[in-house]
């Protein structure tokens, strides 16, 4: 694995999924800061030609505001499951964009459902590769992946 | 004609936005229906008549591949449209869905534009004459 290719596919990969799902533009960072609050984790395993965990990290807040965006309704009107919820599509959507970018089309991974969990502390999952997004607004998500 | 739909997803945030973007297209939309998993699809298709299935490919108890190979064995369902809603970008995995007789499939995150071309590509243009956005 070369991962700066990894690395690179996190980014597009998440990247293109915010902003076709949720129209919102996020930009990797090397020097992301702290996450505000409590934190949202969801991942997933994957297997078949490749085998391994993907990971996606976020604020609560965070993750509400994405349920809105993804679900075209007012600040405050997300629930907390619809924030879990966003969160683990996000992934899952993200995910599989990565597969095809770093895979290829012609590889068969096959993606089991996400789980989220609340961390009450910031308990970075162990992932080989990770990026940072920050949005426009100044919210970050990591995204990782574990082989 | 006034299509019932019936959406397959396990992440209900993706069921509630398909069907916010259907109400978007120009489409007569009769029911939206919504089932959690493969199996809880099969209950459904049991006792309801359905014009259409939205169906995603990896959920729990039933998967959709297994779903639509079900459906392809039998007489009452061989023939039904089902456009595939996945994040699953496998080549090999669309050629198997294909085999079974799906009719279109579309990657997420699902967009108006994406959704509407796959329904025109399985029911034909006439099915954009209708609905609250004609």
């Amino acid at each position: 694995m070369n991962p700066r290719a990894c690395e690179e596919a996190l980014a597009m990969s998440l990247g293109k999924v915010l902003d076709e799902a949720a129209f919102i533009f996020g930009e990797p960072t090397e020097e992301a800061p702290p996450f505000e609050g409590d934190v949202l984790e969801t991942s997933l395993d994957f297997y078949g030609d490749a085998e391994g965990q993907m990971m996606l990290r976020t604020s609560v807040e965070t993750a509400r505001s994405l349920a809105e965006a993804l679900l075209g309704v007012g600040p405050g009107e997300a629930s907390p499951e619809d924030a879990a919820a966003a969160l683990q599509e996000l992934l899952n959507i993200a995910a599989g964009v990565f597969m095809e970018e770093y895979y290829g089309v012609s590889s068969l991974v096959h993606l089991r459902p996400p789980t989220a969990a609340v961390c009450a502390d910031m308990q970075v999952a162990a992932s080989n590769h990770n990026v940072s997004l920050l949005t426009d607004e100044a919210a970050r998500l990591d995204f990782g992946v574990r082989l | 004609m006034a299509y019932r739909i019936l959406i397959v997803d396990d992440s209900p945030i993706i069921r509630k936005m398909i069907v916010r973007i259907l109400g978007m297209l120009p489409m007569d939309i009769g029911e939206c229906l919504e089932a959690g998993d493969g199996q809880e699809a099969l209950d459904v298709l049991a006792t309801e008549w359905i014009d259409l299935m939205l169906c995603d490919v990896n959920m729990p108890r039933v998967s959709g591949e297994d779903v639509v190979r079900i459906l392809s064995e039998r007489d009452a369902t061989k023939d039904l449209p089902v456009i595939i809603v996945t994040s699953d970008r496998s080549a090999a995995r669309e050629e198997r869905l294909m085999a079974y007789g799906v009719r279109n499939y579309v990657h997420k995150p699902v967009t108006p534009e994406s959704l509407q071309q796959a329904l025109v590509a399985t029911l034909g243009r006439e099915c954009m004459q209708g609905g609250r956005a004609a």
